[in-house]
């Protein structure tokens, strides 16, 4: 019988919560029409980890992943802004595909110059294992998630504006420009974060399957907002139960309810569209 | 504080094409202007010059006083605009009055806290509108008319000198065209200045002081009268539009006229 107050499930517990308010920003990606973004972040935090790795390696020193990681996920954030252009959607997309490709081909190129015992290190930001953060690992998730859930609270209505009609926001004063760099930026530390917790691969299920299925059911920013963040947490905790229960991969079970959340929320939505 | 907007050779030239070249206008404000052309004449891209959402490559803009390059909140505090209204997302459920709060917030500091006061101006706003009972409904459920109304509601709320429209009888039925006309008409008594971009003049024949038209230079400003003839129509249109020579105002035919 497995205690579910034993130290590394309490850290799980924490790591769910956080991951919920991080995928908000899974919300803000879909209402800004670039709902890959965070997972094309965690991706590139790839990039980053493979490059503080590498350097570890070369220098004989020990660099933290983790801050290469959030580094490059919110920066190719930024630079998916810049390259694709702020408010053309097609040249969005086109931009975080290439940025995302120039982020693995780093990854790959540096994951093989470095000996196996650090690819491992490498490879735990691609299947992470929710189950094996530390509390050091929560301390910097936790920082990282406050910071930008701060920015998000402080900018929620400036996030609403552009996302519905940026042009009619610069018309009435509202820096666009300014803030969706900083929203970028925001979903890129999300995704980095994200990529943490449960390893890029992931990210798709636990942050953009979560916001499109509460998409369907939200009828105001806010809720929809609160009801990603909401339902991400109630699957982790759920998923977590199950994983220890059925003992199964954590990650992987949580990916699998959200995803399933997404299909049941789709097919229940066009019934009763249909009705 | 200058009584116009005055444009002095302004040339606007972007994705390496020529989007207006030398246009030189003087819109006295208030006045109604209603400004036609063709598509890819340069209507919508005179408009966001004037507010200062695209740069002039040449030339100058004033705009009661102020250069909306130099001093653009000067120029967006006098100034709404109601874009058209394909450019909005409609995927972000957002509400009408969420909407029409915009035009209050934007105004205000971070983090734009919404007070009790401000709920009564949007109720106010709407009820102008004839929009007050959809206060709390979703945006994109309403009807394309309705919709408009909002964002007209969106732009009043801000007490605007001059308000700027984009195509606003796309997609609107004749009532709530009528509706929205009424509305003009009564902010250009409270001596707003009202500049429209419209394909089709004949709605505003009662409300238009000046007719301004574009092929991406300045083919004619000035009265109904002096500018809707056959011969000025005909340097834009082809010969594919006729003019009635009706009173208040010229009306403006297309297609084969009989007998």
């Amino acid at each position: 019988m497995v205690d579910l107050l034993a130290p590394f499930l309490i850290r799980a517990y924490i790591a769910v919560v956080l991951s919920g308010i991080s995928a908000s920003a899974g919300s803000v990606a879909v209402l800004r029409g670039v709902s890959y973004l965070p997972a094309e972040a965690s991706h590139s935090a790839l990039g980053g980890v493979s490059i503080a790795v590498f350097l570890g390696y070369i220098l004989a020193v020990n660099i933290d992943p983790f801050y290469f990681a959030v580094l490059f996920s919110a920066g190719s954030a930024v630079l998916v802004a810049y390259a694709g252009g702020r408010l053309d959607k097609d040249s969005l997309n086109a931009a975080l595909g290439g940025v995302m490709a120039v982020s693995l081909a780093v990854y790959a190129l540096l994951r093989g110059l470095v000996p196996g015992n650090l690819k491992v290190i490498i490879d735990g930001y691609l299947v992470g294992d929710i189950l094996l953060l530390t509390s050091k690992d929560l301390v910097q998730l936790g920082i990282t998630v406050a910071v930008a859930l701060f920015f998000e609270v402080l900018f929620y209505r400036e996030v609403m504006y552009i996302c519905f009609d940026s042009e009619g926001a610069e018309a009435m004063g509202v820096n666009v420009k300014f803030y969706d760099y900083l929203m970028f930026f925001l979903m890129g530390l999300s995704g980095g974060l994200m990529c943490k917790i449960f390893g890029s691969l992931l990210v798709f299920a636990l942050v953009l399957a979560p916001a499109a299925a509460t998409r369907m059911f939200s009828v105001h920013v806010r809720t929809y907002l609160l009801n990603t963040m909401i339902l991400t947490i109630l699957l982790g905790i759920l998923g977590l139960f199950a994983s220890i229960y059925l003992d199964l991969p954590s990650s992987g079970v949580i990916a699998g309810l959200t995803s399933a959340a997404y299909v049941v929320s789709l097919v229940y939505f066009k019934a009763i569209k249909k009705a | 504080m200058t009584d116009s907007i005055i444009t002095k050779g302004l040339t606007v030239a972007f994705d390496g094409r020529q989007a207006l070249e030398d246009v030189t206008v003087e819109i006295p404000v208030p006045s109604v202007t209603v400004l036609i052309g063709p598509n890819g004449a340069g209507k919508s891209v005179f408009l966001r010059s004037v507010i200062g959402l695209i740069k002039p490559s040449s030339g100058s803009i004033n705009v009661l006083g102020f250069d909306p390059v130099a001093h653009p909140d000067n120029v967006k505090r006098l100034v709404s605009y109601v874009a058209q209204k394909e450019k909005f997302s409609y995927p972000v459920p957002i509400g009408v009055d969420e909407v029409v709060m915009m035009g209050l917030l934007a105004d205000k500091s971070i983090p734009r806290v919404r007070t009790k006061n401000d709920d009564l101006k949007v109720k106010e706003a709407l009820k102008v509108v004839d929009m007050s009972d959809q206060y709390e409904r979703p945006f994109d459920k309403l009807s394309g008319g309705q919709q408009q109304r909002v964002l007209l509601a969106r732009s009043i709320i801000r007490q605007p000198r001059v308000l700027i429209l984009d195509e606003p009888f796309n997609a609107v039925d004749v009532a709530t065209q009528s509706l929205m006309i009424d509305y003009l008409q009564r902010l250009r008594e409270q001596q707003v200045g009202i500049i429209i971009v419209t394909h089709d003049t004949n709605p505003l024949a009662c409300l238009m002081e000046q007719i301004m038209i574009l092929n991406k230079r300045l083919i004619d400003f000035g009265p109904p009268k002096k500018v809707l003839r056959p011969e000025v129509l005909a340097q834009v249109y082809g010969n594919n539009a006729r003019v009635l020579d009706e009173e208040p105002c010229p009306i403006i035919v297309t297609g084969d006229i009989h007998g």
